[in-house]
């Protein structure tokens, strides 16, 4: 931790409730609850960009959510600039949401098909009050690599093709000056060809302009062409944090080895075997505590009924390797660490 | 080499629109053999689902093939009649795995009925027969078989996918066609899926062609494969050919720009431009306007797909370039892939 984070959750937990159905209110049961986000520890620092990861219903888009302020957390807190949200007053608000942009996954619907560009991008100039509207359209619509800018001003998001669409998303989420940008699938929507170059604009204005992401995605492929570390969620929690390079190169959770593993490799040549895995990932109604693979793991052990920690699993001289698996420490002290936590009830 | 399974021979195919006739598949020749699995890249709109809808006679009502032929089993399909094709061709011959294919079983019968359903519409199988004979199928896409008489909605995503290709087999094809089979799935699912498609690849003598966006899949899946650009073939051959020799423009720069997580450090391949709308007439290589080797010439005429020479497979390999030899020497200029400069 070299420096103060810029936007960090602190055991952010969100839970939706099925609500209550007649079954549970005759047994007097507890209505079960979907665990959308668990105990998500991130933290951005500023000019840097994590990845989240994670499969269709791991809750990514959850966290994405409530990271927007459109969800309230059941538990824990999101801190952006030292200020917590739970306290943030009217004019916190407004600030953050200038300070935190997002860019959406699919651009054929993101933006308003009756409105120009021009008036598209003035939209959250106008709500912010910020002063020079058309420069700074002009601006950025060139940071986008849309030049020049006047071909795009006047037109219909019906009138350009997929990768120009997405790119006027980018425009939308940078024309605030933005601190942190929030990319939800920001590619997977478009050609391979198109897709190539959208990564490399979303980098280079990533290192250009100093602004902090956090990508969301299913596709690990990507990820690793525009994140500084990637973070991997599996069943509403995080189960592995680490350097891009370093994840990829040597995942340490089961869960990420099979999923690096069964990312097809464009070789014809590649010697990859077919995943081990089976089945798919379980109902996320009504889940216990203990770790949320442990029905697909091939390494189960009896402990991993019990929560796991999240642990720095490095190796020496390495950098930082965060994991939560059983595998990675001291068996005693994982029991005695779980009675700890039982009592203080939760956090790791 | 023997007569090869299935056939496009020089097929163009046009939709009729309000502002004229627009080309989806312009001149495409490429042939599959018995037991081989051949991938149909290339981007949105470049006519793959087009070419596999006309094989099935299942083109939209304002979709005609306007020339040419595809031979199945030596013989001629684009003129039979859907009648004709009921009763000879579809399941029994050819099945088909739609795009969307999740919404393609009927929610509301159970998936052993829908299998009767078209095993006695097809041929003179029994009931108990055919439900021993899809039972086997079940087996093989790895679903326990007392699991035929669940309804569709009782299946998870990739298992629904999984009692498609056992419909998809049950009936004994020779050839499946498969339209983005995985595209709806995560990455673990849809390897499950490839891991069952290569065992009825080991098991079955059955070709299918797939039909997908995604070359990574196509390199690991298949034996050869074509690649399509904006309704032209611009490339066929075998895998491993096309990776160790790639001959047309796109084929070469669409490898680059594909992401690859052995090597994140890769510089990623971008391609300028977008592909053209095509109207009546392609007498041009539609590739020309996005080609970073593209002459005045490329844009006089159609390019013919011409023979290359140096297959390792002994697969026939065809590339539609007129520069394929500039191309080969500045691609071979250099090391590997990666290495070819955004300038040549």
């Amino acid at each position: 931790m070299t420096s103060e984070a810029l936007l960090e959750t602190q055991g952010l937990k969100k839970y939706f409730n099925s609500g209550k159905s007649l079954k549970n209110w005759l047994l007097r049961e507890e209505e079960e609850s979907v665990q959308a986000v668990d105990d998500v520890n991130l933290r951005v620092e500023p000019g840097e960009s994590i990845g989240v990861i994670g499969e269709s219903g791991c809750g990514k888009t959850t966290l994405l959510r409530t990271l927007m302020g459109l969800y309230d957390p059941t538990e824990g807190d999101i801190v952006y600039d030292g200020k917590k949200m739970s306290d943030f007053t009217k004019s916190d608000w407004k600030a953050y949401r200038r300070n935190i942009q997002i860019i959406f996954q699919d651009p054929f619907n993101a933006a308003n098909p009756k409105m120009k560009v021009k008036a598209y991008l003035k939209e959250p100039l106008n709500l912010h009050g910020i002063p020079n509207k058309e420069e700074k359209i002009r601006e950025t619509l060139k940071q986008v690599e849309l030049r020049p800018p006047d071909r795009y001003l006047n037109r219909y998001p019906g009138e350009l093709s997929g990768g120009e669409l997405q790119r006027i998303g980018i425009a939308r989420a940078l024309v605030t000056d933005p601190d942190v940008i929030l990319a939800d699938e920001p590619v997977s929507m478009l050609d391979v060809s198109t897709q190539a170059a959208v990564l490399k604009l979303l980098s280079r204005i990533q290192d250009e302009y100093d602004v902090s992401m956090i990508y969301i995605s299913h596709d690990l492929s990507t990820v690793s062409y525009v994140c500084d570390t990637i973070n991997v969620m599996y069943l509403g929690r995080i189960v592995e944090e680490a350097e891009t390079k370093t994840l990829l190169d040597s995942p340490k959770h089961p869960y990420s080895q099979a999923l690096i593993n069964a990312i097809p490799r464009p070789n014809p040549y590649s010697d990859r075997e077919r995943t081990q895995m089976e089945g798919s990932p379980r109902d996320p109604v009504g889940l216990d505590t203990g770790c949320r693979f442990r029905d697909r793991c091939p390494e189960r052990m009896p402990i991993c009924e019990q929560k796991p920690k999240f642990v720095d699993a490095s190796d020496p001289d390495a950098q930082e390797h965060g994991v939560a698996c059983h595998l990675y420490y001291e068996h005693e002290e994982a029991e005695q660490a779980m009675g700890d936590q039982q009592i203080i009830g939760g956090g790791n | 080499m023997n007569e090869p399974l299935l056939e496009f021979d020089d097929l163009t195919i046009e939709y009729e629109t309000r502002n004229g006739a627009i080309t989806a598949v312009s001149d495409a020749s490429f042939a599959i053999h018995r037991g081989e699995y051949f991938g149909l890249a290339g981007e949105s709109g470049c006519g793959k689902s087009t070419a596999a809808k006309s094989l099935l006679n299942i083109l939209d009502d304002n979709g005609q093939i306007s020339s040419g032929a595809i031979r199945y089993k030596g013989e001629e399909l684009q003129n039979k009649s859907e009648k004709y094709m009921t009763e000879h061709i579809y399941w029994n011959e050819v099945s088909y795995i739609p795009q969307s294919s999740m919404d393609s079983l009927d929610p509301l019968k159970k998936i052993s009925r829908q299998a009767v359903e078209i095993a006695q519409t097809h041929t003179d199988m029994t009931k108990q027969e055919s439900l021993e004979k899809f039972k086997e199928m079940f087996e093989i896409v790895g679903i326990q078989e007392n699991r035929i008489d669940d309804y569709p909605h009782e299946f998870s995503g990739g298992m629904q996918q999984r009692a498609i290709i056992a419909l998809a087999l049950f009936l004994e094809p020779s050839l499946i066609v498969a339209d983005e089979p995985t595209t709806a799935l995560d990455v673990i699912m849809q390897d499950q899926i490839f891991k069952y498609l290569d065992r009825i690849k080991e098991t079955t003598d059955v070709s299918m062609i797939l039909i997908t966006h995604d070359i990574s899949v196509i390199f690991e899946s298949c034996d050869s494969l074509a690649i399509m650009h904006s309704g032209q073939i611009a490339e066929t051959a075998s895998c491993r050919d096309l990776f160790d020799t790639p001959r047309h423009p796109y084929s070469i720069l669409l490898q680059q720009a594909f992401p690859d997580v052995d090597h994140p450090d890769r510089e990623l391949q971008t391609i300028d431009g977008y592909p053209p709308q095509l109207g009546e007439d392609v007498d041009f290589c539609t590739f020309a306007d996005r080609c970073p080797w593209a002459v005045s010439e490329c844009r006089d005429a159609a390019p013919p797909l011409e023979r290359i020479e140096d297959s390792e497979t002994g697969r026939d390999h065809y590339a539609a370039c007129i520069r394929t030899e500039e191309v080969r020497r500045s691609y071979e200029g250099d090391a590997t892939p990666a290495e070819v400069d955004n300038d040549i």
